[in-house]
């Protein structure tokens, strides 16, 4: 078991390094210089002051030193700084953490919890009208765009009935307040349902099919109650692996949910790092991102091991 | 208009007279506080004031600091800090004397050794700052003989030169301590010696200051200015209906929805004349097309200008004659813009060799097609979308061949720098009449004469428009060079878009300049808050 963590552990660190590789190369073939990026207008620098400063940033030296040197400080523990602002990446990634992690947490809460009711009730009798409407209603609301949905709620409920207000984190520390999360958690959550409901649904139905299901109906067991005896305990391994890669959708989702309600998280941040070209802004949300999307694969291997004993021997 | 005005100010009169135990005029219980709140589209750079200054910094740094001159809306300049300035016969040296006992938020006076301070850190390169930094980096020495007397000396100044004494002024005894200028003390709680103080600063939320009650032109009228950042204009104009938001420019959409709710009644709609030209510059090297003037302009007279401004941009845009913007003082009155006559575009462009011989719509010359493509930046405007479409058609129709390259901000930037393109669309902000950067030949390479103009007689007029000193002659100069402009047309300043402003009826006072209505002396310093409901 132990040995299993480490191994994926190992594999995950590599993969991080590769990714943020990929990233660093893709930057640099993308158009533009951080440098310019603030021009404005009239507004530019003369080239005396660009060399200077391609300089100062190290932007002169070859590809290969400029990597190699971010991979330095990295392992000193520092991310090196925002060329926007010239503030630590660090200090950035950490102010905008809280908003990104409860606006996930939550969702991914909301969505487990109301998918797997929705699952079960439609694996309950496949084909009868609950199933083929839940169905259809989980596909529909995926098929509405995030802007779209963030969109109209906004109008409805900040601006129409004032029950929640419009934008913004609400709160003065970092930490967001309850009432600003409530639409941004209920866009990030909506597209969610069809795949995970679809996807419990699924599992039930093929766990209810095997011969311990059969048995336990031929005892006399309501559906009901072998749904809940042994289809869960028998989805629940397929689900958990589930859980692990919804952290990485879950976060690209965040991306436009926080732009829309203008929450400071990671997403947006991202987004305007990608505009203005600051590499070590987007190098080190890749970094943090990628490292919780492989916390969640592993934790979700890890229970899944621990879930079922034929994964923990092989 | 004048009896609303006398009103007014009778009001203020009484609410003055009415506190008389606290000359300051501040919080007084009796009376709520007046708060305004209006929109930045993006967080400052920084709030360094001068390092990494952009658009969004400019309008923060106004607020929080005086500089040594400022603009006012007609754009004049007018004396802040310094109360006087003098140029020597030479013209090499500009003294300024400062106004006497103007002091920093924490009670510090202002000198000229502030003034020195902050002019050298500014020309390190290592502050990037892209706002002055470029002029005053001509200067050759700085001098403060007297706490009082600034002299600049620079190796050549051009007429303009004051215009980068607009920079904010940094507190040296505070600024100063800071080795990083990003990162120090200064930057989390700037202090300045401007109309409003700083309170705090929450990043992509608000900047929220209050008045100073001891700023030496008088403490402004309204108790707090919150500075609302919104990136999405959609998300601002919801945030004007909840009144989370008080004023803000309108995209031409957005202007005509607001026109039509319900809830107009609570606002103020203007709009105001901007020096902001959506151009089109042609591409006249190594180009089959463009380096023929008769090209050029059988392409600006195939467009529908007139009926553009009335179809789409709901009436609100001015046809430009050159890049003078044609409601400014420098516009010449005898140099029409080309009109729509589609049938003389087809004249001049058989003139110049381009026929439609083969009967395929399209046509060409020594076998090459009049085919070319429009460079065009992704804008979240859809009017950038929308013209871009208009152009392509109306060129279709006499005889062009039009591949529109819509691209990424960085990745048009890109292209234009390389001089990959045809046709290339784009906005210029002017504050002066000095074109220079956009026509003369020696900022082919490295400055904004992307279309490659090179013609000596624009060249000359250019240098006389940057160093006539009489006023007259220079504008006599400017309506030449705007003549020969318009003959060769290297640049089509196709519309002037007037800017939708949309405001609460309790603000007044909002005065908007070709700038803006924050981006001069008088903005949130004059502004007033008169609630009805609490009169």
């Amino acid at each position: 078991m132990l040995r299993r963590v480490v191994t994926r552990l190992a594999t995950g660190v590599l993969t991080l390094l590769l990714v943020t590789v990929l990233v660093f190369g893709l930057i640099q073939l993308a158009p533009g210089s951080p440098l310019a990026a603030t021009d404005d207008g009239f507004r530019s620098l003369s080239a005396a002051d660009r060399a200077a400063l391609e300089a100062y940033y190290g932007f002169d030296q070859p590809l290969r030193v400029q990597y190699v040197s971010w991979l330095g400080r990295l392992l000193r523990g520092d991310l090196g700084h925002s060329i926007r602002d010239r503030r630590p990446v660090a200090d950035k990634i950490i102010e905008r953490l809280p908003v990104t992690l409860s606006l996930n947490a939550l969702a991914l809460f909301f969505i487990v919890a109301l998918s797997v009711p929705i699952g079960a009730a439609a694996a309950l009798n496949p084909g009868s009208i609950t199933d083929r409407w839940s169905g259809t209603a989980t596909y529909l609301l995926y098929a509405i765009p995030v802007f779209w949905a963030a969109l109209l709620l906004q109008r409805l409920f900040a601006v129409r009935l004032g029950w929640l207000p419009l934008y913004g984190s609400g709160g003065v520390t970092g930490i967001p307040r309850f009432a600003n999360m409530v639409l941004p958690v209920v866009c990030l959550t909506y597209g969610g349902l069809a795949y995970v409901s679809r996807f419990v649904r699924t599992n039930l139905i093929e766990s209810t099919r095997l011969e311990t299901v059969l048995s336990a109906r031929a005892r006399g067991l309501t559906p009901l109650a072998i749904l809940v005896r042994h289809g869960f305990r028998l989805a629940v391994v397929p689900m958990l692996t589930l859980a692990g890669f919804l952290i990485p959708a879950l976060f690209a989702g965040s991306v436009i949910v926080e732009t829309v309600f203008q929450l400071p998280g990671l997403g947006w941040l991202f987004i305007d790092a990608a505009y203005q070209r600051d590499i070590p802004v987007l190098l080190g949300v890749t970094l943090i991102s990628g490292a919780a999307a492989l916390v969640g694969i592993l934790f979700a291997d890890v229970t899944y091991a621990l879930a079922d004993p034929r994964v923990r021997r092989g | 208009m004048r009896l609303e005005r006398l009103a007014i100010g009778f009001v203020c009169l009484l609410a003055f007279c009415a506190a008389p135990e606290d000359p300051s005029g501040a919080k007084t219980p009796a009376r709520a506080e007046r708060v305004v709140r209006m929109h930045l589209s993006q967080d400052p750079a920084s709030l360094s004031l001068i390092g990494k200054t952009d658009l969004n910094s400019e309008i923060f740094g106004i607020r929080l600091t005086d500089a040594l001159v400022q603009y006012d809306e007609k754009l004049v300049i007018r004396p802040l800090l310094a109360e006087s300035w003098e140029f020597s016969k030479d013209r090499k040296t500009l003294t300024f004397k400062l106004r006497d006992n103007v002091r920093w938020h924490d009670g510090e006076a202002v000198t000229s050794a502030d003034v020195l301070f902050t002019i050298n850190k500014l020309r390190e390169p290592e502050t990037e700052n892209r706002s002055w930094a470029p002029d005053l980096r001509k200067l050759t020495k700085l001098e403060a003989p007297d706490a009082r007397t600034v002299v600049a000396t620079y190796s050549e100044m051009k007429i303009g030169a004051l215009e980068a004494w607009r920079t904010p002024i940094l507190p040296e005894h505070i600024a100063g301590q800071d080795e990083d200028l990003f990162n120090g003390e200064f930057v989390r709680h700037p202090i300045g010696c401007g109309p409003f103080k700083f309170v705090r600063y929450i990043r992509g939320q608000e900047i929220v200051m209050e008045a100073n009650d001891d700023y030496w032109g008088g403490r402004p009228q309204i108790d707090r200015l919150e500075i609302k950042i919104f990136s999405d204009q959609q998300t601002a104009y919801q945030a004007l209906m909840t009144g989370d938001l008080h004023i803000m420019v309108l995209s031409a959409n957005l202007w005509q929805q607001a026109r039509e709710s319900a809830l107009a009644e609570r606002f103020t709609l203007t709009s105001y004349k901007r020096y902001t030209a959506w151009t089109l510059g042609w591409n006249q090297r190594n180009n089959p097309f463009f380096n023929d003037a008769r090209v050029r302009k059988a392409m600006v007279l195939a467009l529908d200008r007139e009926s553009f401004i009335e179809n789409v941009a709901n009436g609100m845009a001015h046809i430009g004659a050159t890049t003078f913007p044609p409601s400014s003082a420098w516009a010449a009155p005898d140099v029409e813009p080309y009109g729509y006559d589609p049938d003389k575009a087809r004249e001049l462009l058989a003139a110049a060799g381009w026929v439609d011989s083969d009967g395929d719509g399209v046509r060409e010359r020594d076998g090459q097609r009049l085919a070319f493509t429009l460079l065009v930046p992704i804008s979240p405007q859809q009017l950038t979308q929308w013209m871009a479409e208009w152009q392509q058609q109306s060129w279709a129709e006499v005889g062009a061949e039009v591949t529109v390259h819509q691209l990424e901000w960085q990745a048009f930037r890109e292209r234009r720098k390389e001089k990959n393109f045809h046709v290339v669309a784009q906005t210029f902000h002017f504050t002066d009449p000095d074109m220079y950067v956009l026509y003369h030949s020696s900022e082919m390479e490295d400055g904004y004469n992307f279309w490659g103009t090179d013609d000596p007689e624009i060249d000359r007029l250019l240098d006389s428009v940057r160093y006539t000193l009489d006023p007259e002659q220079r504008l006599a100069e400017m309506h030449r060079l705007q003549r020969r402009l318009h003959e060769l047309e290297p640049v089509t300043a196709l519309f002037f878009f007037d800017a939708p402003l949309i405001y609460d009826k309790r603000l007044h006072g909002v005065k908007p300049s070709p700038l803006g209505y924050a981006n001069t002396i008088s903005g949130p310093r004059d502004w007033r808050w008169i609630d009805e409901a609490s009169l």
